[in-house]
C-alpha cells in the first residue's frame, strides 16, 4: 500500500511507464514517463523559487494534459495544490488567494490578462512562460509553512461569504482511493474520464484512482462538458470504462445525449455523487446503458466518499423514493445524532478548513474516545436493512449540479452593493427536477435606484456561474416574523 | 419569403419567453438580446431549446452546432434554423 499519492503515481511510472496516463481531446497524450519527466522538472523550478514543503500553489487553467503535470510538481514537493474555478469571478479567486496565502500559481497563459491581479506592473511577484499554454507565478512575499504535510485545499461555499477551505492531506484522500481500487476493481488497460472539474471533490477519484492503477484518464474540456451531444458522442469514441459525475450531469446526458446513437457496451461502471437521482431519471438512463453498474456514493467535501450504495439490477415497479445512499465504507464510521444529523468519522476525513479554527471547532468534534468525527449538516434515516436514506439538509445549504450553496454566501456578497439595504435568498425546487431555483429578496436603501439588470450584473461580477440568482424581487421592506427576524418562510411562498 | 422568416421567428420568441424564460423574471426579450452571453439561458435551456427546435422544424443539431455562437439571439437562432430548412 502507497503512503503518499506521489508515490502511488511512481509505482504506475515504473510498472506502466509507456502507457498513456493522460489525453485530452484535442489529442495531446503523456504517458507515464513522460507525466513523470515533466512533473519533475516542474518541481525542480518551484525548488529553485523556494517554494517546497508545507506551501500552497494554485492552479488556473482550464483542463489539459500540463495540468495533470503541475498537480504532482506539487504533491512531490510536499506542497498542497490549490484548483481554482476558473469560472469564478476574480475577486472570487483573489479572495481565495489571500485566505490560502498562495505563494506560487500556475495560471493558463492566454488567461493571464483576464484578471488584473495578475497583470500589473508590479514587484509583487514574477511571471515566467512553463510550456506553450501554462505560466507560473511566483509571489514575491514571504508566506507561513504548514505543519501539516497537505495534499491539496477544496473551496467550497461558506454561509459568511468567504469560501471555505477543505484541507485534505494524502492520508485522507488515500484512505478513499485505496478503498474505490478494491472495490471497483479497475486494470491497466480501462480508460476514465475526468468530467468534473479539478476543484470539485469528484475530480479526486478520476485523478487517482486512474493514475493509481496504471490506466489512461481523458479530461474532459468545460464546453464539452456542458454539451450532452458531444459528451455522449466523446464517452464511445474513447471507449470509457468508468463515468463519476453528478446525477444533474447523467439526468442531462440521458435527455440530450441521444443516447440511443451510439453503443455503450464498454461502460462498465457509472457512479453518481453530489445530489439526490430522481428514480424514473435513474430507470430511463439504466434502459438507455444496459451493460453498466450503477453506484449511489455519499460524501461531503470534508469526508471525501464515506457511504456508497450498489443500484440493483432491476430498479421494481415499486420503488419509487430515491435509493439509499447506503452503508459506510469500510475506512468509514457513522453516526446519527438525536436530531437525525449524520456524523462520519475515520481516516477520509479533513484535517480542518483552513485558517478557521471557529468553523473547524463548529464542524468537527471530538467523542470521550478521542475519536474525531464531523458533522455533516445532513439528515438522514435508517431503512430495515441498515441502510442510510438522505432526507434533508439541516441548514440552508442547497445543491446545483452537486456544487454546494451557501444561502448565506450570495445574501453576504449581494448585501455589500451599496444600493441594498436588505436582502434574503431562497430556494425552491421544480417538481421532478434536481434543480435548485434561486431567488433573491431585496430592499433598496433608502434615496437609491437598483434595477433587475443592475443587480444580475452585480452578481455575475462577485459570484460564480451557479450560484447566481434566478429571479430578484423588490420590496418596500422585507417581511418580518413576531420576534422581527427576516420571515423566510413568507418569502419562500413567493416562489409558487 | 418574409412570411415564412416571420413564422419561424415569432415560434422561436414565443418558446423562449413563454416556455424557457418562464420561471426568470427578466423583462422583455429583444430580437437582439444576448441570450446565453447575457446570462439568460443556460446550457441545460439551450438543449431544451435545441429538442424544441428539433421536433418543431424536423432538423437535426450536430454535436459541434450547439454552441453559444448559434444560439446566443433569437435572430441567431432563426438565422440558423432557416439554414437548415433551406
Amino acid at each position: 500500500m502507497q503512503n503518499t499519492l506521489n508515490t502511488l503515481f511512481a509505482k504506475s511510472v515504473s510498472q506502466f511507464a509507456l502507457h498513456i496516463a493522460i489525453e485530452d481531446l484535442s489529442g495531446n497524450k503523456m504517458t507515464y514517463a513522460q507525466l513523470h519527466t515533466k512533473s519533475v522538472k516542474l518541481s525542480d523550478l518551484l525548488n529553485s523559487k523556494k517554494i517546497g514543503a508545507g506551501c500552497r500553489i494554485g492552479i488556473l487553467s482550464s483542463k489539459n494534459t500540463d495540468y495533470v503535470a503541475c498537480v504532482f510538481s506539487i504533491l512531490n514537493l510536499n506542497a498542497a495544490y490549490v484548483p481554482m474555478d476558473i469560472n469564478a469571478p476574480e475577486v472570487r479567486i483573489k479572495t481565495m488567494m489571500d485566505d490560502c496565502d498562495m505563494q506560487g500559481l500556475f495560471v493558463e497563459t492566454s488567461m493571464i490578462r483576464n484578471y488584473s491581479f495578475l497583470s500589473e506592473n508590479t514587484r509583487h511577484y514574477t511571471t515566467e512562460k512553463i510550456s506553450d499554454v501554462m505560466s507560473l507565478v511566483v509571489f514575491t512575499k514571504v508566506s507561513v509553512l504548514h505543519k501539516e504535510l497537505l495534499a491539496y485545499i477544496l473551496y467550497t461555499s461558506g454561509s459568511t461569504g468567504i469560501p471555505k477551505g477543505v484541507m485534505h492531506t494524502h492520508e485522507s484522500a488515500l484512505a478513499f482511493i485505496n478503498w474505490s481500487i478494491k472495490k471497483f476493481k479497475p486494470t491497466t488497460s480501462d480508460t476514465f474520464v475526468s468530467h468534473a472539474p479539478f476543484h470539485f471533490d469528484l475530480s479526486i477519484f478520476d485523478l487517482y484512482v486512474s493514475i493509481g492503477i496504471g490506466a489512461t484518464l481523458v479530461l474532459i474540456d468545460d464546453k464539452t462538458a456542458s454539451n450532452p451531444l458531444e459528451l455522449a458522442h466523446q464517452l464511445t469514441l474513447h471507449r470509457i470504462n468508468y463515468l463519476y459525475a453528478t446525477p444533474s450531469t447523467l439526468v442531462y446526458l440521458s435527455n440530450f445525449g441521444k443516447l440511443h446513437k451510439h453503443s455503450y457496451e464498454t461502460l462498465r461502471v457509472v457512479l453518481f455523487a453530489g445530489e439526490v437521482f430522481p428514480v424514473e431519471q435513474l430507470k430511463l438512463l439504466k434502459a438507455q446503458l444496459p451493460h453498466t453498474v450503477f453506484y449511489n456514493l455519499y460524501g461531503p467535501t470534508e469526508t471525501n466518499v464515506c457511504t456508497y450504495y450498489k443500484v440493483p439490477k432491476r430498479i421494481a415497479n415499486t420503488q419509487l423514493q430515491p435509493y439509499p445512499i447506503g452503508k459506510p465504507c469500510t475506512f468509514a464510521d457513522t453516526y446519527i445524532n438525536e436530531e437525525g444529523e449524520l456524523w462520519v468519522s475515520g481516516k477520509s476525513l479533513m484535517t480542518g478548513y483552513w485558517n478557521d479554527c471557529s468553523k473547524t471547532e463548529q464542524a468537527m468534534c471530538k467523542d470521550e474516545k478521542g475519536v474525531v468525527w464531523y458533522k455533516t449538516g445532513d439528515l438522514v434515516s435508517v431503512t430495515s436493512d441498515n441502510n442510510l436514506v438522505y432526507t434533508g439538509r439541516k441548514d440552508r445549504m442547497i445543491k446545483r449540479n452537486g456544487f454546494r450553496i451557501e444561502l448565506g454566501e450570495i445574501e453576504s456578497v449581494v448585501s455589500k452593493n451599496v444600493t441594498i439595504l436588505q436582502i434574503a435568498a431562497t430556494s425552491s425546487s421544480l417538481n421532478g427536477q434536481t434543480d435548485n431555483l434561486i431567488t433573491i429578496h431585496v430592499t433598496p436603501a433608502t434615496g437609491r435606484v437598483v434595477t433587475e439588470l443592475e443587480l444580475y450584473q452585480y452578481c455575475r461580477k462577485n459570484l460564480p456561474p451557479y450560484m447566481i440568482p434566478d429571479r430578484i424581487q423588490f420590496y418596500d421592506k422585507l417581511p418580518v416574523t413576531s420576534t422581527n427576524k427576516i420571515d423566510y418562510k413568507k418569502l419562500s411562498l413567493v416562489h409558487d | 419569403m418574409e412570411t415564412n422568416t416571420n413564422s419561424v421567428k415569432e415560434k422561436i420568441s414565443t418558446y423562449i419567453s413563454t416556455q424557457l424564460l418562464k420561471n426568470k423574471n427578466v423583462g422583455t426579450v429583444l430580437e437582439t438580446t444576448p441570450l446565453i452571453t447575457g446570462g439568460l439561458m443556460d446550457s441545460i435551456s439551450t438543449m431544451q431549446l435545441v429538442t424544441f427546435l428539433e421536433k418543431e422544424f424536423h432538423i437535426e443539431f450536430e454535436a459541434h452546432e450547439v454552441d453559444k455562437d448559434n444560439f446566443d439571439s433569437i435572430n441567431i437562432i432563426t438565422q440558423f434554423v432557416e439554414n437548415k430548412l433551406k
